[in-house]
């Protein structure tokens, strides 16, 4: 059982509402065994957890006071502090990104070519990632399209070659060609032998196809198929005395902070970063990270987070309602976290909202003039982004809302509880007693008797709190299917309140502070592609504590991530 | 039963060669037209289909509207199988067995019979494809999906399908799960091997159209001799770079860690599957084996669009025009038969708890699962027909094919697996439930080994789970082994 008590003190500390049994027990859940139905609020591990006060105490290795130091002198500052970290393959979505920044081919051919990666609901926990035959022979076949898309347009070609060449074998210019773009590739600087075998490789077919460009051709397949293109390799330093944790390198940690903060390849410039030493120590990474944070693929990329972890990342609507959609969730996430940089919770409890004449109609709300426009809710219900239509798309049939699909996924993902399966003896598949007429309510209640009650009390009240929003967000006052049937519109999440609609739902999670540890810890699970454990804990609690004393500025909380001392190492995956 | 082996060089063209007038293979058969010229057999050939679903909703009715309400030949046309009376009436070579069923454990915690699936449903890969019963779920676990043993089609492709390019094609026309709530737990798989004792195997399906044509017409040589260099010399850029490639990676593995450095060599090995393939090339051939008309780019994955906007929103509707993609892999899998680069097959058209949207094609607003158990039996039909005409299509393009004196379809056993049929759901008491391994049927096509045409067969007691079709098929192909815990063929297939 993992014991988990510092998120506790973190959230004491600033929200002196909150009850820390349940902040506890919140977090305690998210990394021990789902949670048995039947306790308010939780149970598991987290009585056990609240017993303990004071310093954060993962696996019996205190990390209080340990956040300073360590780095600079080749040690972590708690070596129980310090994440597992595996081999990652680039997920599709980054695959893409790459090819755009390396070759400027923006026809993201890795979503069409590769197999798809699994939504845990991110998309890159590499403890799923197999490699199998489609996938290796899709990135082939990618790497060629990319390639030949290359020659075709010679503008790209010349950025990418950088340098024109005299003659068919210009061997200086091949040299120059692969050394650079090997470096962006690689994502590290090449050693002499490395850029000698690719050059030999390019002026072999360069001369054979009677052309310098063929040359490039089969280097650029050739670095889009490697090893370290594919997965980023962490190798790394061993740390003296203990065994499995290494250290990473400059470059390694630039790919760290870029995939993390980007979603894709380090630039040329944070690579030279990195190899000057920019990049040695907590205080050095901070400086560089809050300088990424001010670029454009972050702000993508913090979208990108948020509608992977809210679920709405992919939507099913027509195309126009999506993006409508799309838009008006990321203009509300770049503005808290970037253009306001005010408390990230602004973005639970925003009173307007950026939609266009195709969402206010949705919304039923004033269409704004001349394109989208930031609106005000007024007494419509809505507050904050969980009244976003792309929200209330989530976890739906296709038919229409499941009050407990809706359920579990709040508990699951912004309350951080593992709901467990159901109990051997249910068919959980049947949305209960479609057809028979009945009142949705009444259906769902008939079916939470008896011992399906005690999961369900759990969940479906969270989404009966949310009926009168069907799948795609509109306000509804009856069941899809019958006018007969008056949605209540009633919620609760047991042990904590009551709410009405999403506005409701929010104040509720607002008000006693799940939000704020929760999403710390998806964060860092997004961070390393992987559930948490015990060792995650100690740069968890401290980038948490950073996060709530620091207003919840959610900018803030990347750089905390990255800038802990255990950022820049890794300990070995388990076989 | 195995073929004699065809000697590569035999196919083999090589570059600028003159083109041979006949059909390749017809040119190379014996004067009687039932053997290859050098005395062997024309190769029998095995192909399985899977859609993932029910053959009636949950509510019924019993019986539903695929099993024919008579047997024998001329058997009736419910609307299920309405599509099996189009291409010149394709049901006089497809045979119906109903009356199958996979034992199902009736209360939890109680044994899972020999063959047979746990109470819950949706784990039951293993005794769909492996006729093994599924594992006994770990404490507090509902499911078990684990495969455990080999697949037909495995056992059947290291028995007959070593001599061609490739000993057996993996397809899936569903491109995406269309369910990020829901993880894949071999819903998307059919093929299984065990090489290594406890150590199943799963063969990956392709699942763009695009990447199998390349693959499958890798070794033939366009007309056109300046395309026919230019492959030629791609094909050279290709084994180049993989040789670059390989030899880093290789150097890379042993740098590793325990953990990345088997992660590492799965993929290592995949590499090296591909060198492989792309030093014994298919052969290229003329005649009615010819590369396919170039099929394009794949169908959008469920309406995605992006390109140079940088969220690149991925819309997933729920359907990536499945039923193009279908097509695309029907003529791929028609065309590899006829070019003898396979004799073993695995197509999956949907998947086992399919969530993809059936709108596009049926007009109704449901994810196919989610229909299977909205009571709408008369418009789920549309959704088995959709399956059933694509068979249909299949089966329909291997009869119209010549071969030796016959017909492509008379060496074929092409069998059409489902995930369930419908009845009594001991889950949740209901008399007729979607999640039901009773009351199922199966479809089989073909004349290998002398298998019965165009009847509708009752499967008799002691002989009636799905795998012993597969069983029947495999021996009609001349594979005559057990599958898992199932044992025996069903006589009354074999005319």
């Amino acid at each position: 059982m993992v014991r988990v008590v510092s998120m506790g003190r973190m959230a004491l500390g600033t929200k002196e509402r909150i009850s820390r049994t349940l902040v506890v027990a919140t977090l305690a859940l998210a990394l021990g065994p789902a949670v048995a139905c039947g306790g308010g609020g939780g149970g598991g591990g987290g009585a056990e957890a609240a017993d303990t006060t004071g310093g954060a105490t993962t696996g019996g290795a205190t990390t209080e006071g340990s956040s300073s130091g360590g780095a600079d002198t080749g040690t972590p500052a708690d070596p129980m502090g310090v994440s597992r970290v595996g081999l990652r393959r680039l997920t599709r979505y980054e695959f893409d990104n790459v090819v755009r920044d390396l070759l400027l081919d923006t026809t993201r051919p890795a979503s069409q070519l590769l197999p798809e990666d699994a939504r845990t609901p991110f998309d890159n926990d590499y403890t799923l990632q197999i490699a199998t035959q489609p996938l290796v022979d899709g990135i082939e076949v990618l790497a060629a399209g990319a390639a030949e898309r290359l020659l075709e347009d010679a503008d790209k070609r010349d950025t990418v070659v950088g340098c024109t060449p005299s003659g068919t074998t210009d061997e200086a210019c091949m040299r120059e060609f692969v050394a650079r773009f090997g470096r962006l590739a690689l994502r590290r600087a090449l050693e002499t032998e490395e850029v000698d075998e690719y050059v030999a490789l390019g002026l072999d077919f360069a001369e054979r196809g009677e052309d310098f460009y063929v040359g490039v051709e089969v280097i650029v397949r050739a670095l889009l198929q490697d090893a370290e293109f594919v997965y980023r390799v962490e190798l790394g330093t061993p740390v003296d005395g203990e065994p499995g944790v290494f250290q990473l390198g400059g470059y390694e940690l630039a790919s760290r902070l870029s995939f993390f903060l980007w979603g894709t390849t380090p630039d040329s410039a944070l690579l030279d970063a990195a190899e000057a030493g920019e990049l040695d120590g907590p205080d050095g990474v901070r400086q560089i990270a809050e300088g990424m944070l001010a670029d454009g693929r972050a702000r993508v990329h913090v979208d990108r987070f948020h509608s992977l972890w809210l679920g709405y990342a992919e939507l099913p609507h027509p195309a126009a309602l999506t993006q409508a959609m799309r838009t008006e969730s990321a203009a509300l996430v770049d503005r808290v976290v970037f253009e306001d940089q005010s408390s990230w919770l602004d973005l639970f409890t925003a009173d307007e909202t950026y939609i266009d004449e195709v969402l206010a109609e949705q919304y039923g709300l004033p269409a704004p003039q001349g394109g989208a426009a930031w609106v005000g809710y007024g007494d419509t219900g809505r507050m904050g982004i969980l009244s976003h239509g792309a929200f209330l798309s989530v976890a739906s049939n296709v038919g229409d809302t499941s009050p407990t699909k809706r359920g579990i996924y709040i508990r699951e993902q912004l309350m951080c509880q593992p709901i467990p399966p159901p109990p051997p003896n249910v068919d959980a598949d049947n949305p209960p007693g479609e057809g028979s007429g009945e009142c949705k309510q009444d259906r769902y209640s008939a079916h939470a008797q008896g011992s399906c009650a005690a999961c369900h009390e759990q969940i479906d009240p969270i989404g009966f709190g949310l009926e009168n929003y069907d799948k795609a967000g509109k306000y509804r006052t009856h069941d899809d299917d019958n006018a007969a049937c008056v949605i209540e519109g009633e919620g609760a999440i047991e042990g904590i309140g009551d709410f009405e609609g999403p506005a409701g739902l929010a104040t509720l999670l607002v008000d006693n502070a799940v939000l704020e540890g929760c999403v710390t810890q998806q964060l860092y699970r997004f961070a390393l592609g992987r559930e948490l454990g015990d060792e995650d804990l100690a740069l968890t609690t401290a980038a948490g504590d950073a996060f709530v004393e620091g207003g919840l500025r959610f900018d803030q909380l990347l750089v905390e991530v990255v800038a802990h001392p255990s950022f820049g190492f890794r300990r070995e995956e388990e076989v | 039963m195995r073929s004699v082996r065809l000697p590569r060089r035999t196919f083999l063209r090589g570059l600028g060669g003159t083109a041979v007038a006949l059909p390749l293979l017809d040119a190379m058969l014996g004067d009687h037209g039932d053997a290859l010229a050098h005395g062997g057999a024309i190769p029998l050939r095995y192909l399985l289909l899977f859609g993932g679903f029910a053959l009636g909703c949950d509510s019924g009715p019993l019986p539903n509207n695929v099993v024919p309400a008579q047997t024998g030949p001329d058997y009736p046309l419910g609307p299920g199988i309405a599509p099996f009376g189009d291409y010149d009436d394709v049901r006089q070579q497809i045979t119906v067995i109903s009356g199958l069923s996979i034992p199902t454990q009736t209360v939890f915690g109680q044994p899972i019979p020999p063959g047979g699936r746990g109470i819950n449903f949706h784990a039951h890969t293993n005794p769909l494809f492996t006729g093994t019963s599924s594992l006994t779920p770990a404490p507090g676990e509902s499911h078990d999906y684990r495969v455990t043993n080999w697949s037909s089609d495995q056992k059947v492709a290291d028995a007959i399908g070593t001599d061609t390019n490739f000993k057996s094609l993996q397809y899936r026309a569903q491109a995406l799960l269309y369910n990020s709530g829901v993880g894949p737990y071999n819903r998307d798989l059919m093929s299984w091997r065990l090489d290594r004792p406890g150590d199943p195997e799963p063969l990956y399906p392709v699942a763009s159209p695009r990447q199998a044509y390349d693959t499958l017409f890798l070794g033939f040589v366009p007309d056109d001799p300046i395309e026919a260099a230019k492959k030629a010399f791609d094909l050279e850029k290709r084994k180049s770079v993989l040789d670059v490639v390989d030899r880093r990676m290789g150097g890379m593995v042993d740098r590793l860690g325990a953990a990345d450095k088997a992660k590492l060599q799965e993929h290592f090995d995949k590499i090296r599957n591909l060198e492989d393939l792309l030093d014994n090339l298919p052969p290229d051939q003329t005649g009615a084996c010819t590369q396919l008309p170039d099929p394009g780019e794949d169908p959008a994955l469920g309406g995605a669009f992006g390109g140079d906007d940088p969220n690149a929103y991925d819309v997933n509707a729920g359907y990536s025009g499945e039923a193009t993609r279908i097509r695309v892999f029907s003529d791929l899998l028609h065309m590899a038969l006829v070019c003898d680069l396979t004799r073993v097959a695995t197509f999956m058209h949907t998947m086992m708890q399919s969530f993809m949207n059936v709108e596009p094609f049926t007009g109704h607003q449901f994810a196919m699962h989610d229909m299977s158990h909205n009571g709408q039996t008369v418009n789920y039909d549309d959704v088995i027909a959709w399956h059933m005409d694509h068979y249909a299509y299949l089966v329909a393009k291997l009869r119209d094919t010549p071969e030796g004196a016959g017909t492509l379809l008379d060496s074929c056993a092409v069998v059409y697996l489902t995930e369930a049929g419908g009845g009594y759901s001991y889950e949740n008491g209901s008399a007729f439930s979607a999640h039901s391994t009773d009351n199922m049927a199966m479809f089989i096509a073909g004349g290998a080994g002398g298998l019965v045409r165009g009847q509708h067969i009752v499967a008799p007691n002691g002989a009636n789970h799905p795998s012993n079709v597969l069983i029947s098929a495999m021996h009609a192909v001349g594979v005559e082994e057990d599958l898992g815990d199932v044992e025996g063929y069903i006589p009354e297939l074999f005319a």
